[in-house]
């Protein structure tokens, strides 16, 4: 009885001092602080227990990102689309940005080939006359650059800001089962946007990143950066898949 | 049949020394030598390679003449393909698109010669084409003098290796978005 009276009265001596606003402020802010490492510390772990993770099967189809990244890397990324079966793919979004309209052009062009052929030959492989098929759906999104040529890296940092939102928007949006990538630079911050639907298991995005055929000794900056964040990383010529083998870069020839 | 000579300079960057290197009497009486009838040059979209190219043509007249050889000139065209697909030899910049596309399209396919462009040789661009090279699927002239273009000229004749078939992703990517049952 005696102890309690003493310690409260302690107390309220105390925090009538000067000093307790300091404490508060100090205990709030190691609150804070906390509080934000245990949210990262929960979305890392669970982005890195994603990884383990076997891709979520989609047998009604599945909603594909294609990152165009324009010129040679549209060239090679639509060859790639231009392989798969849309069946599968009910929900395809091309992604291109600001200033490359001929990239959106281009997969619009692919778009039309494809409806084309498929209808023309025999039907595609439709699944079980279920009610639950996606609704298919296509379209195409310009989001702002990055970096533009030749633009000073202090500028750059905010035009990448605002090219990271936008993506981020794009990403949250679409809520991509996968997305396909081929570089440059901007793609970076849609893999970035992806990783966060996957850390708030709001979606296990799949990326896949596949270095240019124009890569033969070294890999691009983009593909530094994201050889350790994709699930499927593949190049295109063998002395890069000998170099970065322990990396777990995939190869198998030509792709483009 | 016409033997067509298509010399490609690529569309973003200038490279008025290989237009300048072409129309030197030497690759010119070699290009004469081989048969060669007709030359496409294709200048870039400035306005300066434009000036470049009609002052060689300009400058090499009697050689023109005397060869017979017939010179035509475009700055950039949307039917590249088609145009390197009637080429009976290619003579390019290091760019991939050129390349890939001449190496891709259908038989005869055109013979390939790749000149990296000096002014982007710092960059990896002529990596595709050097390895290539080791591969015998064309010729790689390091460097844009007469010298080594009239060497690869020289060496036409062998027979060149197809470029392997292109691998195809969707496997891949079908099981990253798990559609397959």
């Amino acid at each position: 009885m005696d102890i309690t009276t003493i310690t409260i009265k302690d107390a309220l001596d105390f925090l009538s001092e000067w000093r307790y606003p300091l404490i508060l402020l100090l205990l709030a802010s190691m609150t804070a602080v906390l509080t934000v490492l245990a949210i990262l510390a929960v979305l890392v772990t669970a982005l890195v227990k994603s990884y383990a993770l076997p891709p979520k099967k989609h047998p009604h189809g599945a909603s594909a990102m294609f990152v165009l990244g324009s010129g040679g890397h549209t060239t090679e990324l639509l060859g790639i689309v231009g392989q798969l079966d849309f069946a599968h793919y009910p929900i395809r979004t091309y992604v291109s940005f600001s200033g490359d309209k001929l990239s959106t052009v281009r997969a619009l062009q692919l778009e039309k080939e494809k409806s084309s052929t498929s209808s023309s030959s025999a039907a595609p492989p439709s699944p079980p006359s279920s009610g639950r098929r996606r609704q298919s759906k296509v379209q195409t999104l310009e989001l702002p650059r990055a970096r533009n040529v030749g633009q000073s890296y202090f500028t750059s940092i905010f035009t990448s800001a605002v090219c990271g939102l936008e993506c981020l928007f794009a990403v949250v949006k679409v809520q991509p089962d996968i997305v396909v990538c081929n570089g440059p630079g901007s793609c970076v911050l849609i893999c970035f946007a992806a990783l966060l639907l996957r850390a708030s298991r709001i979606k296990l995005t799949r990326l896949v990143y596949v270095e240019s055929f124009a890569r033969v000794n070294s890999l691009s900056l983009t593909g530094r950066i994201l050889i350790s964040m994709v699930d499927r990383f593949i190049v295109q010529w063998p002395s890069l898949a000998e170099r970065y083998k322990d990396k777990g870069v995939e190869y198998f020839g030509i792709l483009a | 049949m016409p033997h067509k000579v298509l010399v490609t300079t690529g569309a973003t960057y200038p490279f008025d020394a290989l237009i300048e290197l072409i129309f030197t009497e030497r690759v010119l009486k070699k290009l004469s030598a081989l048969a060669v009838t007709d030359l496409q040059i294709q200048y870039g979209s400035t306005p300066t390679s434009r000036v470049a190219y009609e002052k060689c043509v300009e400058n090499c007249y009697t050689v023109l003449q005397s060869t017979g050889i017939n010179v035509t000139g475009f700055g950039i065209t949307e039917n590249m393909a088609s145009e390197i697909r009637s080429s009976w030899l290619v003579i390019s910049h290091a760019g991939t698109g050129t390349i890939l596309d001449t190496l891709r399209s259908p038989s005869p396919k055109p013979r390939l010669i790749v000149v990296p462009n000096p002014v982007l040789m710092h960059g990896h661009q002529a990596e595709v084409a050097a390895a290539l090279d080791d591969m015998n699927c064309l010729l790689y002239s390091k460097f844009a003098t007469e010298e080594s273009i009239v060497s690869a000229l020289d060496k036409l004749d062998r027979q060149f290796t197809e470029l392997p078939q292109k691998h195809s992703l969707a496997d891949l990517v079908n099981y990253e978005a798990g559609v397959i049952r």
